[in-house]
Formats: C-alpha cells, sequence, structure tokens
C-alpha cells in the first residue's frame, strides 16, 4: 500500500515538474509597447480618458492593474473604447436631432451642441454620420477635421516602417493644461484653444496628372487607381476649397503628386499604372482559317496591330471556306484593332513560354517611351434610334446567309434598346461578314473576331456552332470533360496530329442526339459529341460579338469593362426571354453557370472574369490536349507562373457604358 | 501505474495549441496594404499585384497571385467593399444567402457558415466549391474544380466587406494558410 501511495506521488511529481517547469518556460503573452506610428492622437486621448496610462517603457497598463496590456488585446481593448465613445457620442446626437424632429430648423444652441459633438468625435464617427453633420459646419471646417482621420502608415521599399526607438525616457505624465506632443502633431487636450491656427500646410497630394489643377474635392465616382502601397493619410487628402464661408480667402498652393506614386520595384503594382501595349502577338486577330484536308495551305497572317490606334495592316488574300459575298467598302473606324483580352494567350506560333523562374508579379517601371503612349482621340461612335421598317428593308437585301439572318431577326425582336440600337446600328452601318462556322472560329469557344483580307478590311465575326466535347473516364476518378477545337489549322499551329475523334472530322455520321450533362449534343460511336448551340445561345453570343466590335469601334482600351459590358447586354437579352417570353433559354451548362453567377451574384461574375483573363499560359493548350489523349504525355509542372499581370486601366466611358447597361438588364 | 505514466508522458507531448504557427511560407514577404479608397488595411504578399476598382454596388480590391501551374485559373483575394447608397444594395444576409446557393449548372454548394471574429468585428465564414469549363471560351478548355473562401465581415452599421479567396482544388489548401493569415492582419478602416 506503502509503495502504490509512493508511486502515485512519484507519478504526480513525474507529471507536475515538468508542467510547471513548461508553465514557467512558457513565455508570457507579448505586452503591447508604444511606439511612434502605432497610435493616433485621437486613440491615444481616448485611451488616456479611459484611465490606461502609458509606462516609460512603452507599456500601456489598465487603471489599477500592473500587468501590462498584451498586444493581442490591445486591439480589442481600443475598439471597444472608441465603439463607446462612438455610441456616445451618436446618442447625444440623435437626443438632439429629436428634439427638431429631424428637420433642419435646429436651434442655434443645438446647432452648437452638434458642432462641438462633431468636432469632438469627428475621427470616429462613420463616413455616413459625417456626410450628414457636414452641414453644420463649413467646408473648411470640414477639411481641418478630415486631417484628424487615422493615417495609414506608409512604407517605403516593399517594407513595413520600421519603428523608431521610444523616446520616452522619463514616465509619461500628461498634462491636463499643456499641450502634448505626440508622434502627429500637438495635441491640445478639451477646453484649450491654440494659440495659432491649426491649418497644415498641405502636403503634397496625388494628381494623376500633374500638368493639371487638382480638382474640387468632390466625390468622385471614377474607378480608383492603384497604388503600390498604403500612403499617408496626408497624401491622400484633397486640398480644401481656397475661400471658405466664414473665412477670406485664402489660396491654397496646389500641391503635386508625390514621388510615391511612382511605382515601386519589388512592391505592389501602382495605381493607375497603364498597362503595357500588348505585344503585337497578344492581339493577334483570328488565325487564318484552316483549309479542309484537300484545301490548300493557308499562309500565316502578318504582325497583327496591338489596341494602339494603328492603322490595320492588310491581311493576305486567305482562301476562306465560304467566301463573303461582294460588298461595297464600308467605312471603318480608326481603331478597330481586334481586342483581345488582357493577357490572353498569343495564337502565333512563337507565343513565350512562361518564365520558369519565379519573379515578382509587379510590373516594372515602364521605359519613357512606352508609359506615355500616343493617345489618339477616340472615334465619337453614335448610332440612330432603331427603326424596325428600315432593318427588315436592311436585312432583306443584306448578304447574309439563311443561317445568319434569323439570328438577326431573332436580336431585333427580343433585344431592347440601348441593346438593339448598338448591336443592330452596328450591323447595319459596318455590315460584318458573319458566318457559322467552327472551324473558322478556330480556338475561340463561342465566336471569333477577325477582319477579312481586302485593303478596307471588313470585319468577320466567326461564330462557333458547336465545340466537340471529350469526356475522358476514369477508373476511380470522376470522369474529365474536354472542350475541343475542330480547327486542322489550330493542330498544325501546336504540332501535334489532326486527332481521330469521329466529332472532329465532321465525315462520320452522329449515332443519336441526347441531352448529355454538358447539353443537346451529337453524340458519335467512339463517344467523342458534338455539341448542338441553340439558336438563343447563338443569338447571345453574336450579340455579345457585335458589342465587342463596338468597344473596338469606340477604340477602349479597357478589354474588363468592355468584356463586362457585352456579358450584360448577352444576358439581358436571356433575361428578356426567361422574364418577359416565359421561355427559359436553352443554354449549354458552362454559360448557364455563368448566366447564374451574373444575375445572382454579379461580383463573383467579376471576379470570375479577373482570374480568367489574366491566366493565360502558355503550356495550357498543350496541356490540356496531353491531359486528354491528344497530345503526347507532358510532365505536370507544379509550380506557379509568375506571369506579370495587370488589370487593365479602366476607362471612364467604357465603365459608364457597362454601368448603363447594367442598370437597364438589371431593371426587370 | 503503467497506464498513468503513459497517459502523463502524451500529455506533455502533446503541443498546445497556442504553438500553431499561422506564418507564412519560408521566403515570403508581406507589406501592408490599403487601397486608396481607406476603407481597410491587410497584410499581403509582396509580390502580388493588387489594385482597386469600382464597382456597381461598392469598390473591389483585387489582389492577384501567381497563375497556377494548370495555367487557367489566376490565384486571387477579392475583397468587396459594399455601400449601401448604391443601387442593388442587399444586406448581408442576403448577401450570404444567394453566395451559399447550391447551383446545379456548376455543381456548386457550399458548407455551413461558421462565426468568426475578424478585426474585431463578427464575421462568418464558409467555403464554396464549384465545377467550371477553363479557360473561359477558349478552346481546348477542361472542367476545373474551383474553390472559394468567403468571409463576411460587418463594417460597421448595415455595411459589409465581403473577402475572397478563389483557387483551384489543387491549389486551394495551399494558400489558406496565407488567406487565414490576411483575415489576422484585417482591419476595417471605415473611412
Amino acid at each position: 500500500m506503502r509503495s502504490t501511495w509512493k508511486s502515485y506521488v512519484f507519478a504526480v511529481l513525474l507529471c507536475a515538474a515538468p508542467l510547471s517547469a513548461r508553465s514557467a518556460e512558457a513565455p508570457a503573452e507579448e505586452p503591447f509597447v508604444f511606439k511612434e506610428g502605432t497610435l493616433c492622437d485621437t486613440d491615444f486621448l481616448l485611451l488616456t480618458r479611459a484611465g490606461y496610462s502609458l509606462n516609460a517603457d512603452g507599456k500601456v497598463y489598465a487603471k489599477d492593474s500592473k500587468e501590462p496590456l498584451p498586444e493581442s488585446d490591445f486591439q480589442f481593448v481600443l475598439e471597444e473604447i472608441r465603439s463607446k465613445q462612438r455610441l456616445k457620442a451618436l446618442l447625444q446626437i440623435n437626443l438632439i436631432l429629436t428634439k427638431s424632429n429631424y428637420s433642419d430648423a435646429v436651434s442655434q444652441n443645438d446647432r452648437e451642441a452638434l458642432r462641438a459633438i462633431g468636432k469632438e468625435n469627428w475621427p470616429l464617427l462613420s463616413r455616413h454620420s459625417r456626410e450628414q453633420l457636414q452641414a453644420y459646419f463649413t467646408t473648411r471646417e470640414v477639411y481641418e477635421m478630415d486631417l484628424r482621420l487615422p493615417k495609414v502608415p506608409d512604407f517605403v521599399q516593399g517594407q513595413l516602417p520600421l519603428p523608431p526607438e521610444p523616446k520616452l525616457g522619463e514616465p509619461v505624465s500628461i498634462s491636463s493644461q499643456e499641450p502634448l506632443k505626440s508622434h502627429d502633431k500637438l495635441l491640445l487636450p478639451l477646453g484649450v484653444r491654440e494659440s495659432k491656427p491649426a491649418v497644415q500646410e498641405p502636403e503634397e497630394l496625388p494628381t494623376f496628372e500633374p500638368e493639371q489643377p487638382l480638382p474640387q474635392p468632390t466625390p468622385s465616382t471614377e474607378a480608383a487607381p492603384e497604388t503600390p502601397a498604403v500612403r499617408s493619410a496626408a497624401e491622400l487628402t484633397v486640398a480644401p476649397p481656397a475661400v471658405g464661408p466664414d473665412e477670406p480667402a485664402a489660396p491654397e498652393p496646389q500641391p503635386q503628386p508625390p514621388a510615391s506614386d511612382q511605382a515601386v520595384p519589388g512592391t505592389v503594382s501602382p495605381i493607375g499604372t497603364p498597362p503595357e501595349p500588348m505585344p503585337a502577338q497578344a492581339a493577334s486577330v483570328m488565325p487564318a482559317v484552316p483549309p479542309q484536308a484537300a484545301a490548300p495551305v493557308i499562309p500565316e497572317p502578318e504582325e497583327l496591330p496591338t489596341f494602339e490606334n494603328e492603322p490595320v495592316k492588310p491581311a493576305p488574300e486567305l482562301p476562306f471556306r465560304t467566301e463573303p459575298a461582294p460588298l461595297p467598302p464600308v467605312p471603318t473606324a480608326p481603331a478597330t484593332a481586334p481586342l483581345t483580352l488582357e493577357g490572353e494567350k498569343p495564337k502565333s506560333p512563337e507565343r513565350a513560354a512562361p518564365p520558369a523562374v519565379r519573379q515578382p508579379a509587379v510590373q516594372e517601371p515602364p521605359p519613357p517611351e512606352r508609359a506615355a503612349p500616343p493617345s489618339a482621340p477616340k472615334p465619337v461612335v453614335a448610332y440612330p434610334p432603331f427603326d424596325p421598317a428600315a432593318f427588315t428593308a436592311f436585312l432583306d437585301g443584306a448578304p447574309y446567309g439563311r443561317d445568319v439572318k434569323p439570328l438577326l431577326s431573332f436580336l431585333a425582336e427580343n433585344t431592347q434598346d440601348p441593346e438593339r440600337r448598338i448591336a443592330l446600328g452596328l450591323v447595319m452601318a459596318l455590315s460584318p461578314h458573319i458566318v457559322l462556322d467552327s472551324i473558322k472560329a478556330g480556338a475561340h469557344g463561342r465566336y471569333a473576331l477577325s477582319r477579312l483580307p481586302g485593303r478596307e478590311g471588313r470585319a468577320q465575326v466567326a461564330l462557333n456552332d458547336g465545340p466537340v466535347v471529350l469526356e475522358a473516364k476514369r477508373l476511380f476518378q470522376k470522369s474529365q470533360v474536354f472542350k475541343l477545337p475542330d480547327s486542322p489549322a489550330y493542330y498544325a499551329e501546336q504540332s501535334l496530329p489532326f486527332p481521330t475523334l469521329k466529332a472532329i472530322s465532321r465525315e462520320a455520321p452522329s449515332e443519336s442526339e441526347e441531352e448529355e450533362d454538358w447539353g443537346m449534343a451529337r453524340v458519335y460511336s467512339d463517344g467523342s459529341m458534338r455539341l448542338r448551340i441553340s439558336a438563343e445561345q447563338l443569338a447571345g453570343a453574336l450579340l455579345h460579338a457585335l458589342f465587342e466590335l463596338d468597344a473596338q469601334r469606340r477604340g477602349w482600351d479597357d478589354a474588363l469593362r468592355a468584356e463586362l459590358r457585352a456579358s450584360a447586354a448577352e444576358f439581358h437579352l436571356y433575361r428578356t426571354l426567361e422574364v418577359q417570353k416565359r421561355q427559359r433559354p436553352r443554354l449549354d451548362r458552362e454559360l448557364e453557370a455563368q448566366y447564374r453567377e451574373w444575375f445572382e451574384r454579379p461580383e463573383d461574375y467579376v471576379d470570375f472574369l479577373v482570374g480568367c483573363v489574366a491566366a493565360q499560359g502558355g503550356q495550357t493548350d498543350v496541356a490540356i490536349l496531353s491531359e486528354a489523349g491528344l497530345a503526347p504525355d507532358l510532365k505536370p509542372s507544379s509550380e506557379a507562373q509568375w506571369v506579370p499581370t495587370a488589370l487593365p486601366k479602366p476607362d471612364p466611358e467604357a465603365f459608364a457604358a457597362w454601368q448603363e447597361l447594367e442598370k437597364a438588364a438589371r431593371s426587370e | 501505474m503503467r497506464g498513468f505514466c503513459a497517459l502523463a508522458l502524451l500529455l506533455l507531448a502533446c503541443p498546445s495549441r497556442a504553438q500553431e504557427d499561422l506564418s507564412s511560407p519560408a521566403g515570403e514577404r508581406f507589406v501592408y496594404y490599403a487601397p486608396p479608397s481607406r476603407s481597410f488595411a491587410c497584410d499581403i504578399p509582396a509580390d502580388w499585384s493588387a489594385s482597386e476598382q469600382e464597382m456597381p454596388r461598392g469598390k473591389v480590391s483585387h489582389i492577384l497571385g501567381p497563375v497556377e501551374a494548370s495555367g487557367v485559373w489566376q490565384v486571387g483575394y477579392h475583397i468587396h467593399v459594399f455601400d449601401r447608397d448604391k443601387p442593388g444594395f442587399v444586406t448581408a444576409r442576403d448577401a450570404m444567402a444567394f453566395e451559399r446557393r447550391d447551383e446545379k449548372a456548376s455543381s456548386r454548394q457550399a458548407t455551413q457558415p461558421v462565426s468568426w471574429r475578424i478585426a474585431g468585428k463578427p464575421a462568418r465564414v464558409f467555403e464554396v466549391r464549384e465545377a467550371r469549363i477553363l479557360p473561359k471560351d477558349r478552346l481546348p478548355a477542361k472542367r476545373v474544380m474551383l474553390h472559394h473562401f468567403y468571409a463576411f465581415v460587418a463594417s460597421g452599421g448595415n455595411e459589409y466587406i465581403m473577402i475572397k479567396l478563389s483557387a483551384t482544388e489543387d491549389t486551394y489548401l495551399d494558400y489558406r494558410e496565407e488567406f487565414k493569415r490576411l483575415l489576422k492582419s484585417f482591419r476595417v478602416v471605415g473611412y
């Protein structure tokens, strides 16, 4: 029995000793240490008011506490104090406004009380509250109070700022009568007036065009530019108006853009960095239309124009499978270079392989000659109101095939203005060549835009009327689905043999037509399928293509907003069919997913486009074909590709046009 | 006795939860980022590119990482700040309902939301998985499983911020810890 007790005691000691040692070795929670730049004046004042004191070593102590405040708790404590003060201020404001029944007729005493509350709690109030209180202040007062808003720490060369050593050599005692010299500026105790006006000399402000004067501080609806780093609030503040209602005119010096607006290597991409002009290969048009087995070899097109307003080089003569009907020359806009999304893969054989070495995804500062490309004035494009009779007369005499005219008639009947005016106005103005041909569509899943040979370079829209679908079944995994091109020229460009799938060859008849998992498809004997695109989906793709042509005609460089605008027009068509005609559009599965995403989760749709447009690796095509068994085995790379990417610079005109269509499309 | 000692030794061998490290992979540098609208601030990988753009219902910051090895998708954080004064504003509850709704076309499925605390504010976090055909509108294309990590953070009043990580199924776990780091460093500035 005694030995048993001994063993228990030994066991307990065995456990307790390391535990106690462990607890003693366990690092205590790191205390918060005050450093310059970590606290703004308002927070500092709130902490001291709440009874917190600051020691000489920079640690913060609660009232009647000997333990310093842990760093992990500090933000919560600070947020709680802020919330209390904010709530108190809002309650006081609400109490005052209740007296006047929330009318503008506030008594003088209440007005002064509101001003006092606003001045004291300005940095704590939300933007909406501040906007409501602005009516009780002059513009200059609002500007001065905005200077007190919390500043965001700056950093240099992509690193966090190193906090300087605390200069607190002695225990800090906060005087109630003398101004407190904080890390930012003089902090006056409540009720003490400053001897001189505390208007700060405006620092240098960021302007996007240095040669233009700084605009007045009106809220901008344009997209905010990117920033390479966090800037201090002083840099981001807007200069006050020179004349305030209560002060004489005091012209403020117009600041110049700070140097931090320039791109800093190794940091986040800067705001408004103009996207590098796309290489000629990236802006290539639709690859040469491949001939059939017995057709002559198609020459490669010449180097293709870029986004810049350069004259379109005439392409060599190409023997198309379907010769376009001769048309009189149609005037074209000067900037009608083919529009490809940012980062879209070039279609020429000499496409650049992705860098094997991981590189920062930041744009280096472009060379001067590329940083400021010559900006030609954008053409003014306007279409007359849609006239059904005139369009019917045009369509009767237009050189379009039997499969294209019903699509245009469908658009005339089912689209609404402004989509109908723009799309069909473009058709009547430019008469683009429209064909339903998956071979001419090449590597484009839905449509391809290109130019016909000739001096005028008539636009061509090749709709993909049915991509090939291959379902690779696996033993222990879920089957994989591939969509494949059926253009012989595409495979020749990739130096790959033309696949022997019956759905691609178009020579074998299909066995059946079934509703597959990915839409209505013709099934062939070897298991390959060719999707049958519905008339609604073809009309939607045509509408999308016409809007992309319109964006080219307008000279927009903002490919993302142009794509969003074209998508809004297309999805509005489907929405009209669904709501007004009680007819659910027959879409393939991926397009259905995009349509639902656009309608129910518009932010997700934008994110989806952003994730897609930049991801165009050089090995993508071969890797997918290899996975589908149509190319030699390619060793999969597990390393992510660091390709410098940048979203296109927002174009205000394109953004406004997108907004207009979005509003029209969602109004139903 | 022997079992007791074994239990004691097991207790000692168990690492404490506080020792879990949320630090980034070796060699990664993080920078402090706040968009020009100054609505939030957070730590992002230094070599990722960030830009803030206007949206019909607010603003969005696209923080884009590398193109994935498959070459069809670019990893990114997408931080949407919703403005209740903009037309089309829906409450956070409704927005979460839309995000979590199953969808047959893309086999979209969502997990149950979990309550978190981000930037000292209440937040709801859930994950979504969907199948998409990528690259979009390009051939050849294949079905790719996308994973999204959503965090809805109440930024004050009715307004809220939606923070999202989007990656493919193959690399989702590689970025999940970094995304947690972003959430941990996230701060609602709100002005």
